[in-house]
């Protein structure tokens, strides 16, 4: 039970972050994904397994919020949960060392996806064939960097935000 | 051998065949409900944090100029004196415009019945195709009903009403879609959005004279639209992939990723 509120909670606050506080506090298209980036720190520090209908949840929860079509942020999660489950039970993810870079990688891949889903949205809201290089043709790669940068910090502040809070609340 | 429908991967593959009908289908509508409760739980405390990181931002924003104050003094003082003498100029201007307003029929801004709103949330994904409102059915709002600032500048239209917020589309939006006319020589053409990169102004006729620098305002054919809204300036023309019109990118003053407060307009007040 304890468990349920406290995810509730941080869940709840990545939301209102990620729809009201990001888009004010940061330029276009430069932005942290706080959400993804939650499904990431949740996946590595829970498990695929455990935190799999949480995913489910916070997907639906983001289309509610951003008037997406239903279910495109709920793929682009999964996919990019059970991509960092496969890999983390593989090798080494941690805070430091060459853990970080693993982090990277899956940070890298949840952008990618994230960007695909962007395209997916468009072609399926406003019925118009909208290609991959047609919506980051305006995106500069400092843009990119800068969205990659503060996903960084996102991720590896929310891990260790929710390994200490597994281990003082004991979840 | 483990079952394969126990395994991460089966609960993936079900979950996005799943997903994946729904967002072919797409019932959108089927959701609303559910959506609509949601964001009317989540909306007041998307305001709070909308407002207070509208505050860090122009907190931000003021640090780092703090360097840039002292020559934009210099220059602003410099700039004053220019903008006495082009005041009176203007006076007659005004004038000017006050008639041809009244001889092209342009409905004058405080003819509006306008409803104030708060800006809670934005498009995330950054490319400027939405707004959130804190003003929804309860407040009289409905699809429709055009969202201006800056009593005159349109931004965009309500799109979809919860019972206390609104969605705003934006013009820069793909799905926008409006008629419009250039203030000055009455050319007529179809402002459409460019997936918030801007918008452009299509579908003019080959003899119509446009050129940049003419404004753009609303033409008020066929819809809930008034005229007289001013949308932007003509930054280029040029023809249009067939020849058979021009097309002209338009420039709206408005940065959106900055405003605060819109205003609905709600009613245009009959004449007296």
């Amino acid at each position: 039970m304890n468990k349920k509120i406290i995810y509730i909670l941080i869940i709840f606050i990545a939301l209102i972050l990620q729809t009201s506080v990001v888009p004010n506090l940061f330029p276009p298209l430069a932005r942290p994904n706080i959400i993804l980036m939650l499904i990431i720190a949740c996946t590595i520090v829970d498990g695929f397994v455990g935190f799999f209908p949480w995913i489910i949840g916070i997907g639906l929860a983001y289309d509610a919020l951003t008037f997406s079509v239903v279910g495109v942020h709920v793929l682009v999660m999964m996919i990019s949960a059970y991509f960092v489950s496969f890999f983390s039970r593989r090798l080494s993810v941690d805070l430091y060392g060459t853990g970080i870079l693993i982090v990277m990688l899956f940070v890298v891949f949840a952008m990618i996806l994230q960007s695909f889903a962007m395209v997916l949205v468009y072609s399926a809201d406003a019925k118009v064939l909208v290609t991959f290089s047609g919506i980051m043709e305006n995106t500069t790669w400092l843009q990119l960097l800068k969205a990659f940068a503060w996903n960084i910090v996102v991720v590896l502040f929310l891990i260790w935000v929710l390994r200490k809070a597994k281990r003082y609340f004991s979840l | 051998m483990k079952n394969f429908s126990s395994t991460k991967l089966f609960k993936v593959l079900v979950t996005i065949v799943i997903f994946g009908f729904l967002i072919f289908l797409n019932p959108y509508n089927v959701f609303r409900p559910i959506r609509n409760a949601f964001i009317v739980l989540a909306s007041p405390f998307q305001k709070v944090g909308y407002i207070l990181s509208f505050k860090t931002a122009a907190a931000k924003e003021f640090i780092f100029s703090i360097g840039e104050l002292k020559k934009e003094n210099e220059r602003l003082t410099k700039d004053n004196l220019g903008y006495i003498s082009e005041n009176s100029r203007l006076h007659d201007v005004e004038k000017e415009n006050d008639l041809l307003r009244e001889q092209l029929n342009l409905l004058p801004r405080e003819k509006f019945n306008l409803t104030a709103s708060y800006v809670i949330s934005q498009d995330t994904q950054g490319l400027g195709n939405w707004l959130e409102i804190d003003k929804g059915s309860n407040d009289g709002l409905k699809p429709e009903m055009p969202v201006i600032v800056s009593k005159g500048i349109l931004i965009g239209k309500i799109q979809e009403v919860t019972s206390t917020t609104s969605k705003v589309l934006l013009l820069t939006n793909p799905k926008s879609s409006l008629n419009v006319m250039t203030a000055k020589s009455a050319s007529k053409g179809i402002l459409k959005g460019e997936y918030g990169l801007g918008v452009q102004m299509d579908m003019i006729l080959q003899t119509d004279s446009v050129q940049p620098g003419d404004e753009v305002v609303t033409s008020g054919i066929g819809g809930n639209m008034p005229r007289g809204l001013f949308i932007g300036t003509i930054q280029d023309v040029h023809p249009s992939d067939d020849h058979l019109f021009q097309q002209a990118n338009v420039s709206n003053p408005i940065q959106v990723a900055k405003l605060q407060t819109v205003f609905v307009v709600t009613e245009i007040k009959k004449n007296e």
